[in-house]
C-alpha cells in the first residue's frame, strides 16, 4: 500500500463518526471512506440501520415537555395575568 | 403539580409578556419561549445555588463512553481485520421500523379505543394494547431516554422527539455544532445499545 491511499475505515471508527456522517457534517475524505467501507461490510450496514431505525422510533415518541397539566397551568397563570390587566 | 413548578410557570409568563415588546420576530415563537424557559432555569438554578449543572450542556467531557463496547471489536493489531466486528449487530432494523408502524397503528387503535363504553375500554386497553411488543418498546425508549445525562436526554429530545433542527438546538441551548452532535451521538448511541439487548431478549 502505497503512502497516498486513505487508510480503509474499520468498524470500530464507524459507529464513532456515524452521527457526523448522519449530520451530513462528516468530512468529504472521510465521507469517502465511511462510504467504501459500507460498501462491503453488512454489520455496519445493519448498525446504520439500526441508528435510522432509532431516530424514526424516538420521532414517534410523544413530546412530554409540555403535559397537559403543565399547558393547564399556563394557560390559567396566563388567564389570571389577562384579567389583572382587564381591572386596572 | 407542585407550588415549585407553578412558580416557575408564572415566572416564564411574566417573562414571555413582559418581553414580547423585545420580540422581534427572528426566532420562531416556540424557539423564543424555549430560550426565556432555560434561562430563567439557569438563573434560578445559580440563585438557589442547585446542584444542576449547567455546565454539563455547554461540555460534553462527562466519563467518555465509546460508542459501542470495545470488546466487541477485533484489536487494532489484528492482523487481517484491525478493528472490525468481532461480535457484529443481530439484525433487528426491521422489528424496529415494526414498531414504528405499530405505533402508527396505536393512534388509530387508541382513537377507536375512546369511543368504547369505559368497562370495554379498560379491559381491552390492559388485555391487548399493553402487552403490544409496539408499546413495549416505545417504553423501553421513553424511560431509558429519561434515564441519560442531562445535556444528552435534552439535545435528544429536541432533536429527535420534537424534530428540531440542529442549528434551533445550539441557539437555545448556547451550544456549539461540535457539542451539540457529541451529546447527540452519545445519546442516540446509548439508545441504540439498549435498543439491541432489548430486542436480543425479546426476539
Amino acid at each position: 500500500m502505497n503512502d497516498d491511499t486513505p487508510r480503509e475505515m474499520a468498524c470500530q471508527e464507524l459507529v464513532d463518526v456515524i452521527t457526523a456522517y448522519l449530520e451530513g457534517t462528516l468530512p468529504d475524505a472521510d465521507r469517502s471512506r465511511f462510504d467504501a467501507h459500507l460498501a462491503t461490510c453488512s454489520a455496519c450496514q445493519e448498525y446504520l440501520e439500526q441508528m435510522r431505525a432509532l431516530v424514526r422510533l424516538t420521532g414517534k415518541l410523544s413530546p412530554r415537555s409540555l403535559e397537559p397539566a403543565t399547558v393547564d397551568s399556563l394557560l390559567a397563570s396566563f388567564r389570571r395575568w389577562r384579567d389583572s390587566q382587564t381591572r386596572l | 403539580m407542585g407550588p415549585t413548578t407553578e412558580t416557575r410557570v408564572q415566572e416564564t409568563w411574566l417573562a414571555v409578556l413582559t418581553g414580547i415588546t423585545r420580540f422581534e420576530g427572528r426566532s420562531s415563537v416556540k424557539t423564543w419561549i424555549f430560550k426565556i424557559l432555560t434561562n430563567r432555569a439557569k438563573t434560578r438554578a445559580i440563585r438557589e445555588r442547585r446542584t444542576i449543572n449547567f455546565s454539563e450542556l455547554e461540555d460534553p467531557k462527562e466519563p467518555d463512553q465509546p460508542a459501542v463496547d470495545p470488546s466487541r471489536f477485533l484489536p487494532v493489531a489484528h492482523p487481517t481485520h484491525p478493528g472490525h466486528w468481532a461480535s457484529p449487530p443481530e439484525a433487528w432494523s426491521a422489528s424496529a421500523e415494526d414498531a414504528v408502524v405499530g405505533r402508527e397503528m396505536m393512534r388509530v387503535l387508541q382513537r377507536e379505543l375512546e369511543r368504547l363504553p369505559p368497562g370495554q375500554r379498560i379491559v381491552v386497553a390492559l388485555r391487548d394494547v399493553h402487552g403490544w411488543p409496539a408499546v413495549e418498546v416505545m417504553r423501553v425508549l421513553q424511560r431509558e431516554l429519561e434515564r441519560l445525562p442531562p445535556g444528552q436526554r435534552i439535545v435528544v429530545a429536541l432533536r429527535d422527539v420534537h424534530g428540531w433542527p440542529a442549528v434551533e438546538v445550539c441557539d437555545v441551548l448556547g451550544l456549539s455544532e461540535a457539542n451539540q452532535r457529541v451529546l447527540l451521538h452519545r445519546g442516540r448511541s446509548r439508545l441504540r445499545g439498549v435498543l439491541e439487548a432489548y430486542f436480543a431478549e425479546n426476539a
